[in-house]
């Protein structure tokens, strides 16, 4: 019954790197099971195969590293027999990137999985295979917090947000991974093993940058050093509504330039009815730490909108995990999925009319919907997410993100955190331009033989 | 999002007809269709955080989507191994999860289907086979061990639970509590209630013994019982009034108040006194499946004794890894699973208390029933 889109190239090596993996001592799995698991990331169009009994693609073997040096044993003999190896963390990023197009074995970092608290320097060291969840709630019993909270906290790893250059949901006051990390145990495409030691600051390019957002194509991220605070204390919540994005926009942007809430939503009309019931765009605000009272009274006072209290923003943080939507949508056969692109105060308005206007012209779209999610100074995160139904569904969606991608070129970054992967990495030489090539010199500099990750970013052979 | 009519008019009131159209050709068809393993598969696995089998293993295959994923899979005809029976009756992922799923329970039809078609793996079929000898040679031990134990008649059949009897001290606290209660039991040999067929699969054969036990059964007033595991499995699949001896005890604690208890008597010293603080470790089955979270705290209060609670807690618990057949299936994975546990209680206290027989001996920890038995 069992369907695969695209097949292994290199079955025919793989008994021989078992064979060689095992004799280092690394634990190996060619059983189906294993296979099955390490299959597919969680981009919404292997969701509809699956009850089809179909999968994108199957690794040959699974190997299941439990240090540093594992991994680097591992990458030294998939560099002898130059075959691909596919970094997966929690399986949930959404944009093809784990799926192991060219087959080979997938490495599974979920046995990284040490946390060590470090109270005195406010630091936590995690294992690139702790699950963000996991994480919190062990420094939840301890008083502190990560305050990083992507959506998929509960199914993602440490290894996983570095590699992504993921965005939680207070980004907006704690900033996104990329200040939350501090340092960085790296197994480079050769097996070189190199470690930073968690400094505030570094010398030259801070070598943090050249695997935040790498996706796994550059290295492998073993451990993360990671700044840690304690659950602040105080809390208000604040919601509002507005007749129009605009207005819900502009008001945003006059708080983010005053300071910087732990919480700012805005949902357009469609999520604002969907989720709270309410006519209108509602903004969520929370506020919380040592300066709560006062930001609460700015807010308070410099915000024009209808005064909604509390509640909306109690309803959003009960449901800010439920994602049980999706399990609800694909059985019907539609497809559901979201994009996310960041932009600047000055086009704001035009980049989200755009995106949303280029989704819905898409025959097939049965929705578009908006929120604002994640705000700077200079601008802020649109996250578009659509359904749709079709005949041919894959059609559909990539009509959708390709009239997506070319609608927020040039006025907006095509990606905020969910990242490029295979889905997005025709798209990136033009975001990029100049810069484009240097990356990709990068990748043949750092991994000559191609083997990390083939198929994604900067690499468009052996794609979905 | 099906619940709001208004939201589904609007959202869908821009798009075309001919995407309408679609909508009734494609999507209308399958409304219905999809049952809670496929849900699960479809879940980003958002409750992998919570998941002790994924916590040891570190590895997807024994994640809660996956196993869900693999089960549809196996439902198609592929051969997934063990890795459906790698589960434990925790209901972690249901106590975490938005739609209430619980990916073992959802797991049994599947192990049911492949143990029918004779085609389960050795790992299980080894399994049921060790179970079922170890339940012979408990009887046989606890004879030898604790022979001053007869059987005897009475309105309430306390039944300890198979596993009860690996730690027969508890069967021991319990029948000197029951008695100290003036309770008019009675205590028979070495029975099992059934459960691990039913998790193991064999369904057929759960059925059967649920017919022959329920003739026992069915002569007493109600059963109570050390073991979590018997108490829901009796409610819920015998249809049977069960309750666990915590409930008991603590509608009847104000017999064992500290006060009322210590005596001149040298021979029993203020046990109390020794036990001045402690953590509780909540049995994944008591706290979640049958919400007995505060009787055990109200027990300890009323002893005197602190409770120092561990940062998994109530229904939030960590399973101990030894519960249903995972350790039957995996004994390390399940020993991994419980030296973590014991390793987050010890943070709290050196003294663990618990209340079923199974998280005792996987904790080495302490019964509440041995402790009372102490003061009385
Ligand atoms: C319901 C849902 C909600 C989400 N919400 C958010 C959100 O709020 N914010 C957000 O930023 N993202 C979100 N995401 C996307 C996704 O969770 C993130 O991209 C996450 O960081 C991926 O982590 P993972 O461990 O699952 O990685 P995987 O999906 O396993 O891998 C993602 C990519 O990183 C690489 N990789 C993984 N681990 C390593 C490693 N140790 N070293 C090198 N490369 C590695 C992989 O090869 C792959 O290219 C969401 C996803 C879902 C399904
Ligand atoms: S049990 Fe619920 S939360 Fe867990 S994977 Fe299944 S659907 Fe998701
Ligand atoms: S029942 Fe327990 S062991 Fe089984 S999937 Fe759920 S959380 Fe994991």
């Amino acid at each position: 019954m069992l369907k695969i889109i695209r097949r292994s190239r290199y079955s025919e090596k793989i008994d021989e790197v078992v064979k060689e993996l095992k004799r280092v001592g690394i634990k190996v799995s060619t059983h189906l099971a294993d296979r099955i698991a390490y299959s597919k990331d969680f981009n919404p169009l292997h969701l509809n195969r699956l009850l089809d009994y179909t999968l994108p693609a199957l690794p040959d073997a699974v190997a299941f590293p439990e240090n540093a040096e594992n991994v680097s044993s591992i990458m030294q003999i998939a560099n002898s027999y130059s075959i691909p190896v596919y970094v997966f963390g929690g399986a949930s990023g959404v944009i093809d990137g784990a799926t192991p197009y060219c087959g080979g074995i997938a490495l599974s970092m979920l046995s990284l999985g040490k946390i060590k608290i470090d109270a005195e320097r406010l630091l936590v060291k995690a294992g690139a295979g702790v699950v963000g969840g996991r994480l919190e709630e062990v420094l939840n019993h301890k008083g502190f917090t990560l305050r990083h909270s992507p959506q998929s906290l509960y199914c993602s790893t440490v290894g996983g947000w570095v590699a992504t250059k993921a965005s939680g949901q207070f980004s907006t006051k704690y900033g996104n991974i990329e200040d939350i990390l501090v340092s960085l145990k790296v197994v480079m495409p050769d097996g070189e093993i190199i470690e930073a030691e968690p400094l505030p600051r570094r010398a030259f390019i801070d070598p943090n940058d050249l695997f935040i957002g790498s996706e796994g194509i550059f290295g492998i991220i073993c451990e993360a050093t990671l700044k840690i605070r304690k659950i602040p204390k105080k809390n208000h919540k604040i919601a509002f509504r507005f007749d129009s994005m605009d207005d819900a926009v502009e008001n945003a942007r006059k708080i983010v330039q005053t300071f910087k809430p732990a919480l700012l939503r805005i949902f357009d009309r469609l999520e604002s009815l969907k989720n709270f019931n309410v006519n209108g765009v509602v903004m969520i605000v929370m506020v919380e730490g040592e300066m709560a009272d006062q930001e609460r009274d700015f807010v308070l006072k410099k915000v024009e909108g209808e005064f909604l209290g509390e509640k909306p923003v109690d309803d959003w943080l009960e449901e800010r995990f439920n994602v049980s939507d999706i399990s609800k949508f694909v059985p019907l056969g539609i497809i559901f999925d979201t994009i996310e692109v960041s932009c600047s105060w000055k086009n704001a308005m035009e980049v989200y009319r755009k995106i949303l206007k280029a989704i819905r012209d898409v025959d097939g779209t049965l929705l578009a919907s908006c929120h604002a999610s994640h705000f700077y100074e200079e601008g802020l995160c649109f996250y578009f997410t659509f359904a749709g139904v079709a005949k041919n569904l894959e059609e559909y969606y990539r009509e959708v993100w390709k009239k997506a991608m070319e609608a927020a070129l040039g006025t907006a970054s095509i990606s905020h955190h969910h990242g490029i992967g295979a889905l997005r990495a025709k798209w990136l030489p033009k975001e990029l331009e100049g810069y484009y090539l240097i990356f990709r010199d990068l990748k043949t500099l750092f991994d000559r033989r191609n083997i990390l990750n083939p198929g994604k970013v900067v690499d468009m052979d052996c794609t979905g | 999002m099906f619940s709001n009519i208004k939201w589904i008019l609007q959202a869908t009131s821009s798009s075309t007809l001919k995407t309408k159209l679609s909508l009734i050709k494609e999507a209308l068809p399958k409304v219905g269709k999809g049952d809670d393993i496929v849900r699960c598969m479809l879940c980003p696995n958002m409750c992998l955080h919570v998941c002790p089998v994924f916590d040891a293993e570190r590895r997807l295959t024994v994640s809660p989507s996956v196993k869900s994923r693999l089960a549809y899979f196996s439902s198609g005809g592929e051969d997934v191994g063990d890795a459906l029976w790698r589960c434990l009756p925790c209901n972690a992922c249901k106590q975490a999860c938005p739609t209430d799923i619980s990916v073992n329970e959802n797991l049994i039809d599947e192990r049911n289907k492949i143990c029918e078609l004779d085609e389960e793996p050795e790992s299980v079929k080894l399994a049921f086979i060790t179970h079922e000898s170890m339940i012979r040679d408990l009887e046989k031990k606890f004879r030898e061990k604790f022979g001053e134990f007869e059987k005897r008649d009475g309105k309430l059949l306390y039944f300890p639970g198979c596993r009860t009897f690996e730690v027969a001290e508890v069967i021991r606290s319990t029948i000197k509590i029951l008695d100290f209660l003036e309770i008019d039991f009675a205590f028979r040999n070495v029975l099992c209630c059934g459960s691990y067929l039913k998790e193991l699969g064999y369904l057929r054969q759960f059925r059967e013994h649920i017919r022959n036990l329920k003739d026992i059964l069915g002569s007493y007033e109600g059963v109570v019982s050390n073991c979590p595991h018997c108490v829901k499995v009796f409610l819920k699949d015998y249809g049977i009034k069960a309750i666990h001896i915590s409930q008991l005890i603590a509608g009847k604690i104000d017999r064992f108040k500290v006060t009322e208890l210590s005596s001149d008597d040298p021979d029993k010293p203020d046990k109390a006194d020794k036990l001045s603080s402690a953590t509780y470790h909540d049995p994944c089955i008591l706290s979640r499946d049958l919400g007995i979270v505060e009787e055990p705290r109200k027990i300890l209060s009323e002893l005197g004794i602190k409770l120092k609670e561990v940062g998994y807690n109530k229904k939030n618990t960590y399973c101990c890894g030894f519960g249903g057949i995972y350790p039957y299936i995996d004994t390390s994975m399940a020993s991994k699973i419980s030296e973590e546990r014991r390793k987050q209680l010890i943070e709290a206290s050196q003294t663990i208390l618990t209340f079923c027989p199974i998280c005792k001996k996987a904790l080495d920890a302490k019964d509440i029933t041995e402790v009372l038995a102490e003061l009385v």
